[in-house]
């Protein structure tokens, strides 16, 4: 009987084998991966399945390498407790970590991710999403883009092209913004209102960052307001991809029944170039990953950090100098580029051309 | 399946576990230092926990896909109330889980509903509830109280922390409960023959209502303890719960069609998910690698799973077919 049973169970023991054949290549694929370098920097971040992020780590890789740092990139899934597993790993690991890179999922839930992060004594640079007041013990520097300045630059345009409307009086409008507790949507939400006041709001709506989580939150929301809409702001151009394919299923027609403005160029331009978005606004994933980099690099220089915030040249040709020491906040550009084609063709931001700091 | 082949998959299972975990072990020190195992424990919380609920409801041939919504609105809950005090927000965070566990026990097994399609409804439902009662933001604790739940992940016994050591309690309760006491071999006999359970005088009722609470309260001990030790709860957390804990379960040996399967095949099939996920991670690897092994390493164990038992069904057959008369 027992006999039986345990030839029963062969099977099982070769799908063993056959599972470490297929775990080996991990192994080895890392011990690859580690050369000589200045240092490691280790960077928390929610997943690169999203194009903004990924485009996100092609800068802070290229600029990592650049300097010559070693860099790993410890993605989590789009959950906070995972983030929080993963730096405890990577805290108890014991390696020698140079500067931690910290780009939570929920900021205000990262929180005791990053204060951990801090007891270690590594350098913690801030990214991406606005740091939360009363959290400045906890991080060296932040670097990256500033979520109030975006809105607010998004407003002004879209309260500059309602003016300038010869088709659309500007009143009423929706809001789409990044899910519920991100806090980078909320901030915008909050400059967005302000720097346009006299904006109506009918309904402001949590969703997501990609073109099909504003296509169906617009869906669901369009056909109850559709004789009033006006405009619509989103906080990126991804959601808005998607919002102007709804507005045109229920026979509105973007740029001229209804003005949009999502404020990031977040992979396609073809909405943009077609009049359908009124302008963008050329927040660069690949230069913010870049400037985080640099920012961590500044501080491992010189440590030092200088008071108050920055906003990084928005020279078209040089990106910023390696030399110095960072400031407590350091952001990268965001100038405004219209929906002309001319604009868009001659645009160029630190060496790159819009095409390639937009379409990925 | 008799003790015998169950005891030999599980130590098939376990030895599967410890291959995945040396592998992993070879290249990161952090696999067999205290201060790394310890946090391999405390990561391990969050979905253990869970995971023993979602077992119970397996083994009684339910299913409860609301315990991710159920953590999140728990979570909210306990931060909104830490104000009483820690164990106190924490009591009443799990006894609101279990009463809700409870309610949709009762319903589901008063009016026969499925609990996929029920607990479907509760997903959606519980969500909106966490969503209403943050105000569609993230509810925090001050984080000048942020030390205030240190205690949680401070070592307590080697590699324990209370957190790691609350949950071993939780597994050896759980294991004890479905193995002694009469309730819990309710909960497999109805998961292993609804028709034979009920002729043989086994209530329907009373293991659903226990299933379903066990597996309310412990979605909301997992949702509650991991917000207050983040200090913070979303509305929207604890989305992938559901999907990490059905597959430890299965990693486990958790028989989807109910009755058979174990606590301790939970336990494996965590560690077993854990150590790949956490190595992957700790690696530097893309997410989609993180995907790719853990799906990757639940088809090979199912897929094995399968072989061994169709193998072991055509010896029984040949077997009798052998036996004179």
């Amino acid at each position: 009987m027992l006999r039986t049973s345990i030839r029963s169970f062969g099977l099982p023991l070769r799908g063993l084998a056959m599972a470490a054949a297929l775990l080996s290549p991990l192994m080895f694929g890392h011990s690859a991966a580690r050369a000589e370098s200045k240092g490691l920097l280790v960077v928390f971040m929610p997943p690169g399945t999203d194009n903004y992020l990924a485009q996100w780590q092609k800068g802070a890789r290229a600029k990592a390498k650049d300097l010559g740092y070693d860099i790993k990139i410890i993605e989590s899934s789009r959950d906070q407790a995972e983030q929080d597993s993963q730096v405890q790993q990577e805290i108890a690991s014991g390696e020698k970590v140079s500067g931690y890179i910290w780009w939570p999922y929920v900021n205000a839930a990262g929180t005791g991710s990053l204060r951990a992060l801090s007891k270690t004594g590594v350098p913690v640079v801030f990214t991406n999403q606005y740091p939360i007041p009363g959290t400045e013990k906890f991080w060296t520097a932040y670097a990256g883009v500033n979520d109030f300045l975006n809105a607010e630059t998004a407003a002004k345009a879209l309260v500059k092209a309602c003016a300038e409307s010869k088709t659309v009086k500007c009143n009423k409008g929706l809001i789409i913004t990044f899910p519920a507790g991100y806090s980078a949507g909320s901030d915008r939400e909050k400059a967005f209102r302000k720097a346009a006041p006299n904006l109506t709001v009918i309904q402001s709506q949590p969703s997501g960052f990609m073109a099909q989580e504003g296509y169906k939150t617009a869906s669901q929301i369009i056909p109850a307001h559709k004789s009033e809409i006006t405009w619509v702001y989103t906080e990126n151009d991804s959601l808005a991809d998607g919002v102007i394919q709804a507005l045109k299923e229920n026979g509105l027609q973007p740029g001229k029944d209804v003005l949009v403005v999502g404020g990031v160029c977040h992979g396609d331009t073809t909405n943009l170039l077609n009049g359908s978005l009124i302008g963008t606004g050329v927040q660069a994933a690949f230069l913010e990953g870049w400037s985080s980099v640099q920012s961590t690099y500044k501080y491992l220089n010189t440590k030092k950090v200088l008071d108050g915030a920055v906003y990084l040249p928005d020279d078209p040709n040089k990106p910023p100098s390696d030399d110095g020491a960072p400031h407590r906040y350091n952001f990268i550009p965001n100038p405004w580029v219209t929906n002309a084609k001319a604009d868009v063709d001659s645009f160029k931001l630190w060496g790159y051309p819009f095409k390639e700091l937009c379409n990925y | 399946m008799n003790r015998r082949e169950a005891a030999i998959d599980l130590g098939v299972r376990a030895a599967f576990m410890a291959l995945v975990y040396l592998a992993f072990a070879l290249q990161l020190p952090n696999y067999y230092t205290v201060h790394g195992i310890a946090a391999l424990l405390d990561g391990a919380v969050l979905i253990g926990t869970v995971s023993i609920g979602v077992g119970i409801t397996m083994l009684a041939g339910e299913f409860d896909l609301s315990v991710g919504s159920l953590a999140a609105v728990t979570g909210v809950v306990v931060i909104k109330m830490v104000g009483i005090g820690i164990i106190p927000s924490l009591i009443v965070g799990v006894l609101f889980a279990a009463a809700i566990g409870a309610l949709q026990g009762l319903i589901i097994g008063v009016l026969g509903i499925n609990s996929l399609v029920f607990t479907i409804g509760s997903l959606i439902g519980l969500r909106g509830v966490a969503l209403i009662l943050s105000h569609e933001n993230s509810v925090t604790i001050p984080i000048d109280q942020l030390s205030d739940t240190d205690f949680f992940t401070t070592p307590l016994l080697g590699v324990f922390s209370p957190l790691s050591a609350g949950m071993v309690i939780v597994f050896v309760v759980a294991g004890l409960f479905l193995r002694f006491t009469r309730w819990g071999r309710e909960i497999y006999a109805i998961g292993g023959g609804r028709t034979e359970a009920k002729a043989a005088g086994v209530p329907l009722l009373r293991p659903m209502i226990i299933a379903f609470t066990c597996s309310g309260a412990l979605a909301g001990l997992g949702g509650a303890v991991l917000s207050l030790r983040l200090g913070s709860a979303t509305p929207l957390g604890f989305d992938t719960l559901l999907l990490s804990a059905a597959t430890t379960c299965l990693m486990g040996g958790i028989a989807l069609e109910g009755g058979r399967g174990s606590v301790v095949g939970i336990a494996i099939g965590l560690f077993t998910l854990r150590f790949l996920v956490t190595g992957v991670a700790s690696l530097g690897a893309p997410y989609y690698v993180q995907n790719l092994a853990a799906g990757g390493l639940l088809i090979v164990v199912v897929v094995v799973q399968l072989l061994a038992t169709r193998h072991r069904q055509r010896r029984a057959r040949m077997t009798l077919a052998l036996q004179p008369g």
